[in-house]
């Protein structure tokens, strides 16, 4: 029998992969500004919020990962008709694409607006925007494989530059700014908890859509956890730093918290100054990762719902890549964009949690499950 | 197919050494290594070598089939090398030959290599670049999908780690295929060099001055048109003291100088002796010289370009290097119009058109997307290990 490459080379993710496509995945935006919403909530016991809230994300990402290994060979899309059925399955499916598609518009008017106020004052937005979503585009039309590839190309950059900005700041972090502990009791501590398992919307793009590309999916929990672990330590010393450095009062009023604490590190004799411009670097390459996958899930899911042949993938990618932009235009100005990205984070919660845990426990429920190969 | 022959479709005409000892068949011929070993004429080594080295063989490939293969045959020893023949050129004919270990080899790849060695269109085969250009994933990609080396040692390491070698008659290139970025990237002292740590500390060097030299003219440009209060304050006073009084803008500044020293790399490719080498140094200098005394150009701009050239030349691989310097000229148009953002986005079009890349169905960016540990002691750094250190890369499925 005559052997073609294609039968002898097959796109299969080693299941460690798990841990650098949910790291690249999930960080973004928020680095620069998801402080502010907590301790705004917590005070400065949102340290204690993420903590609580980490301990709760690791049981959803065990339970997303018991439901992905229920149906192996299947995105979560593939699933949701057989377990809820049809009418509610592609209900649900329509729900999580639009729910995809306005974070994605909110990230790039943010991006868009970080973009006028730090690098390019007098260009029109519509500019950098294009210009990021041209290279988005090719790797989202290209498929799963491509977006993770992407992302363990990139993976190093980032954490190099996050790990130099967490340790900058947690050089100048002042404890008694912690103090007291529970101030206002617990409930604030709970609600920011709950808050921060809304923040990770990229969870369920990575587990539940990544799986069926994995070598052996058994073995995708370990490498799960671990990257969630990752994102938990990382956003937990991004928020310490905040409040341990500038104080909550500061947090509160300021914009983007993120680059003020880098802003008010010196180290004279140091050949670089002005760090929170360079934490901008992680900042752009994590708005670039997201907003691939996001891309990439919206077009594959319009594909799936709508039985579209896949070679339709990169003419849907562009055009929802063009309406994103138009859609940029509708939100009247920054403050909406902020107040929407709260709304979204709430929202977040059922398309986080709520939904993944309903499917899993019907799938029980009915003995709904995939074929492993 | 007219395309490719089997040896006895040869032109009797044409006298060849090891015609007679040559078996026919109808598919792609297999030769025995054996017979070719008997007949190899002494060839001297070229004098321009293209990839000296302080340790390890200095036998080099030359334009004479026979002895290119014999000097593989004579170095892997190795029962399981497969010898392939094609006859290719619809115009002149010249014998090309593949050769791979078998059980080492991945077929599918080897599979795929024929196949498009049977789809080759090129009408004369003047040197293994036609052979080259005709059969790898996309002309349009600026990165080599086919690594060429005159070196036999880096052709042995080659089918080892299970990659095909094609040989071209009358050409002192041989091409391995599949390639990787990191292949490109390696060099023969990696493996010879007696301490790991070193070999990889030059390797992760080599990496370093690959991103400097495709970045540092953008990253200036962005820097000092956009976003100047990015660069530490007191190098910030120093470049704006040093431009004073220059009449261009830095962007321009920049492509200039590069402008420049393009030109003067091109003397001296194209005169190769001392005395080429002596008129572009001597003009180099008095260009670069005149234009910092009258104010035409500023000190930084002639030391980024200065810097960018000397890091480009870290890069071993010749294709690559040509690559990597217009992928500069990308970055530097981009960090013009867009300042830091433009700069940042032109790698992530690189990265996008990277990960989308494949040499013969393998993933350009192997073993570090997809990361696949086992690779790395091969390729991104140097193992300790006493057996030869092997890249999955290719391992059969």
């Amino acid at each position: 029998m005559k052997k073609d490459i294609k039968s002898m080379i097959q796109d299969k993710i080693d299941p460690r992969v798990l841990t650098v496509a949910l790291v690249m995945a999930i960080i973004e935006f928020e680095i620069l500004f998801f402080t502010k919403r907590l301790v705004n909530i917590a005070g400065q016991d949102a340290w204690m919020s993420i903590i609580l809230g980490g301990i709760i994300l690791l049981f959803t990402t065990y339970f997303l990962v018991t439901l992905a290994l229920r149906f192996p060979r299947e995105n979560f899309f593939q699933y949701l008709p057989t377990v809820w059925g049809k009418p509610l399955g592609i209900l649900i499916t329509l729900g999580y694409l639009v729910f995809w598609f306005v974070f994605s518009v909110l990230l790039l008017e943010e991006f868009s607006y970080a973009t006028k106020t730090l690098f390019l004052r007098e260009t029109p937005v519509l500019v950098p925007m294009l210009a990021l979503l041209l290279a988005v585009i090719p790797i989202a039309a290209y498929g799963l494989i491509s977006v993770i590839r992407s992302f363990q190309l990139l993976f190093p950059f980032l954490m190099v530059l996050l790990i130099l900005a967490i340790i900058l700041g947690l050089s100048k972090v002042e404890l008694s700014k912690f103090l007291p502990l529970m101030e206002n009791g617990p409930v604030p501590v709970l609600k920011g908890a709950i808050y921060f398992l809304g923040v990770p919307q990229g969870l369920i793009g990575i587990i539940l859509f990544l799986t069926p590309f994995l070598s052996k999916p058994d073995k995708a929990l370990l490498p799960a956890i671990s990257g969630i672990s990752i994102i938990i330590c990382t956003v937990f010393f991004f928020m310490a730093t905040s409040i341990g450095v500038l104080g909550v009062d500061y947090v509160k009023i300021a914009v983007w918290p993120g680059i003020d604490t880098l802003g008010s590190i010196q180290f004279p004799g140091f050949p670089v100054e002005r760090y929170e411009l360079w934490l901008t670097l992680p900042w752009l390459i994590g708005v670039f990762t997201t907003t691939t996958l996001m891309l990439y899930l919206i077009s594959n899911g319009l594909i799936q719902v709508f039985n579209f042949d896949l070679k339709y993938r990169k003419i849907a990618a562009y055009l929802i890549a063009a309406l994103l932009i138009a859609v940029t235009y509708v939100l009247p100005n920054y403050a909406y964009t902020l107040k929407f990205r709260e709304y979204i984070t709430i929202l977040g919660l059922s398309f986080l949690h709520l939904i993944p845990w309903l499917t899993l426990i019907i799938a029980l429920l009915r003995g709904k499950r995939g074929q492993y190969s | 197919m007219r395309f490719i022959r089997p040896r006895k479709l040869l032109d009797k005409k044409k006298p060849k050494a090891d015609t007679e000892n040559i078996e026919h068949s109808t598919e792609p011929m297999r030769i025995e290594p054996e017979k070719i070993r008997r007949k190899t004429p002494i060839v001297s080594t070229s004098p321009y070598d293209k990839e000296q080295i302080v340790r390890g063989p200095k036998e080099r490939f030359s334009g004479n089939l026979d002895h290119n293969l014999n000097l593989l045959i004579e170095r892997t020893g190795d029962a399981n090398l497969i010898l392939e023949e094609y006859l290719m050129g619809t115009q002149a004919k010249k014998r090309v030959i593949i050769a791979y270990l078998e059980n080492v080899a991945n077929p599918g790849i080897v599979s795929e290599i024929k196949t498009r060695l049977s789809k080759n269109r090129t009408k004369p085969v003047l040197d293994s670049s036609y052979i080259e250009r005709n059969i790898e994933d996309s002309n349009l990609s600026p990165f080599p999908q086919v690594e060429t080396t005159p070196n036999p040692t880096v052709a042995e390491s080659a089918l080892l780690q299970g990659r095909v070698a094609i040989f071209v008659d009358q050409s002192p290139d041989v091409l391995l295929a599949p390639t990787t970025f990191f292949d490109l990237m390696d060099t023969t002292e990696d493996a010879f060099r007696r301490w790991h740590v070193a070999s990889s500390f030059f390797k992760l060097a080599r990496y370093i001055l690959l991103v400097i030299a495709a970045s540092l003219p953008g990253f200036y440009i962005s820097l000092t048109s956009y976003n100047p209060e990015l660069i530490p304050t007191r190098l910030a006073f120093i470049i704006a003291g040093s431009r004073e009084g220059t009449p261009f803008p830095v962007y321009f500044e920049a492509f200039f100088m590069m402008g420049v020293v393009e030109a003067v790399r091109m003397v001296i490719i194209r005169l190769p002796t001392a005395l080429g080498s002596t008129i572009a140094l001597f003009a180099g200098l008095l260009l670069a010289g005149a234009g910092i005394s009258i104010n035409i150009i500023g000190v930084p701009i002639t030391m980024v370009v200065t810097l960018t050239i000397i890091a480009s030349f870290g890069i071993p691989n010749n294709d690559l290097r040509g690559a990597i310097r217009i992928i500069q000229f990308g970055t530097m148009i981009m960090s013009a119009i867009l300042g830091v953002l433009g700069f940042a986005i032109s790698f992530f079009y690189l990265t996008a058109h990277l990960v989308n890349l494949k040499s013969f169905g393998i993933p350009y960016m192997t073993p570090l997307a997809p990361m696949e540990g086992s690779g790395w002691e091969h390729t991104v750094l140097r193992g300790n290990t006493k057996e030869m250190p092997r890249d999955e890369s290719y391992k059969p499925s």
